[in-house]
């Protein structure tokens, strides 16, 4: 009997330093960290903050230097 | 200022996306298909300019500035359309001109500012495109924004971009801007009285100098003259603090533009608004030629306005912005009056004057007129109330 309790307990610990282990390296992060901010996952803000992108696609448009008036 | 890139015109940076604004979903604004599979569809139904329609999509935030801002003469352009009509002896918007109404919005109208114009991108008049990569400034920038259509007098005059002339006094790069005086309170349309032009005497939010220099009414013997008005005569500030500024002639729609030409010059007229509840309290003022003509509108089949000369001057009252304490009108010899800058000096607008400038081909440089001018008998008459005999 007490040999079956003394077995529950060492696999209690091992279970524990498992899951312990399996947290810690969870934790550590995979890659190296990102400074980059992330932002709403939608097509707007994809296109529309990729100035590669929007330097092939962007309508160019007439402008003035002012409007000459007032 | 400097034009925008395609690209830059609908940049977005993560100054904005961190801002207050950059929170809310693209499309409460900007409508649009956020799931389209590219461009064109997800530009499906887009808002291009939300504030166009402020009150469904700024007031929900901003409900006092989008009531006021309807009502503002930066969004009616309500002068424009009743200076047409006191020339034209009709109004646009009444049954039978839809042509001209629709010509009219198209050409003169399209320089009403909506927030957006303002807060975001640049005016749509000079191109559009985002000012600052779609962040929202609560303070309009001077170059982009303000003189962006207020440039060619106004920004000219007031940063010294005409040669041989200052600066305004209150120009200091950077610092005084032009909410100085133009307070938001006024851009926004002050208390939502709808004002039919900006010197409507109900316009209670304009700027007065006296409001800073009331203190300097009696600091020396030319203000106690003529601004505390014991001489019996009271002048605007501008006539004796501004310098020269630009004048035109003969502006067309149609594409045309400015067909006259450009002057700057310096003229003193009676003040024609006499009476008028905010600007009663001088007898001369500053005036500036604007640039209409009996047939500024001839391309839309208008050929003439036959209230030209029976309605408003065309030598205007101007508040130039280019203050210097020390003008060739205050600056007098030592010991010397006065008198001997101003008193019936070249700078009164003389009916000679209304001839020399009138003339389309007039040249600032050489002086040189006899081209002739078939209009002059309209302007002199249309000018009666300005000119100083």
């Amino acid at each position: 009997m007490l040999s079956r309790t003394v077995f529950a307990y060492k696999a209690l610990l091992i279970a524990c330093m498992v899951m312990l282990a399996g947290i810690l390296t969870g934790c550590e992060p995979d890659e190296e960290p990102d400074d980059e901010k992330v932002y709403p996952d939608t097509s707007c803000v994809n296109c529309h903050m990729d100035k590669d992108l929007l330097k092939e696609v962007a309508d160019p448009i007439e402008q003035t230097e002012d409007s000459g008036e007032g | 200022m400097t034009p925008l890139e395609p690209w830059e015109r609908v940049y977005i940076k993560d100054s904005f996306m961190d801002s207050l604004h950059g929170f809310i979903d693209c499309g409460w604004c900007h409508e649009g298909n956020e799931s389209g599979a590219d461009k064109d569809e997800a530009h499906e139904d887009l808002v291009h300019y939300p504030s166009e329609e402020a009150r469904f999509y700024c007031a929900p935030c901003h409900e006092e500035q989008a009531q006021h801002y309807r009502e503002s003469i930066h969004t009616t352009q309500e002068g424009y359309y009743e200076r047409f009509e006191l020339r034209s002896g009709y109004d646009l918007r009444s049954e039978g001109y839809e042509h001209a109404l629709e010509e009219f919005e198209g050409e003169c109208g399209k320089c009403h500012a909506s927030c957006g114009q303002c807060h975001v991108t640049r005016p749509v008049t000079v191109g559009s495109g985002l000012n600052w990569a779609h962040e929202f400034k609560k303070t309009p920038d001077l170059k982009t924004n303000c003189t962006a259509c207020h440039g060619s007098r106004v920004g000219e005059e007031y940063t010294g971009g005409h040669e041989g002339l200052k600066t305004d006094v209150h120009y200091i790069p950077g610092a005084k801007r032009c909410e100085f005086c133009h307070s938001a309170h006024e851009m926004h349309g002050g208390d939502g009285t709808v004002l039919t032009y900006r010197f409507d005497e109900n316009n209670s939010e304009a700027p007065r100098c006296e409001t800073c220099h009331s203190y300097a009414q009696e600091s020396n013997s030319y203000h106690q003259q003529h601004w505390a008005g014991t001489s019996g005569v009271t002048l605007s500030c501008q006539v004796c603090h501004s310098q020269n500024y630009k004048n035109c002639n003969g502006c067309h729609v149609g594409g045309d533009g400015i067909t006259g030409s450009s002057y700057l010059t310096f003229e003193i007229g009676r003040n024609y608004l006499k009476g008028n509840a905010r600007y009663q309290d001088y007898d001369y003022i500053t005036v500036r030629h604007i640039p209409i003509a009996p047939n500024t509108y001839e391309p839309w089949g208008i050929a003439d306005l036959p209230n030209f000369e029976n309605s408003e001057p065309t030598w205007k009252m101007t508040i130039p912005h280019n203050i210097q304490r020390w003008t060739p009108q205050t600056q007098v010899a030592e010991g010397a009056g006065c008198s001997t800058a101003c008193h019936n000096s070249q700078y009164y607008l003389r009916a000679s004057d209304i001839a020399l400038y009138e003339n389309a081909n007039y040249n600032e440089d050489t002086g040189e007129t006899g081209y002739g001018y078939s209009g002059l008998t309209r302007e002199l008459q249309a000018n009666k109330d300005v000119i100083i005999p």
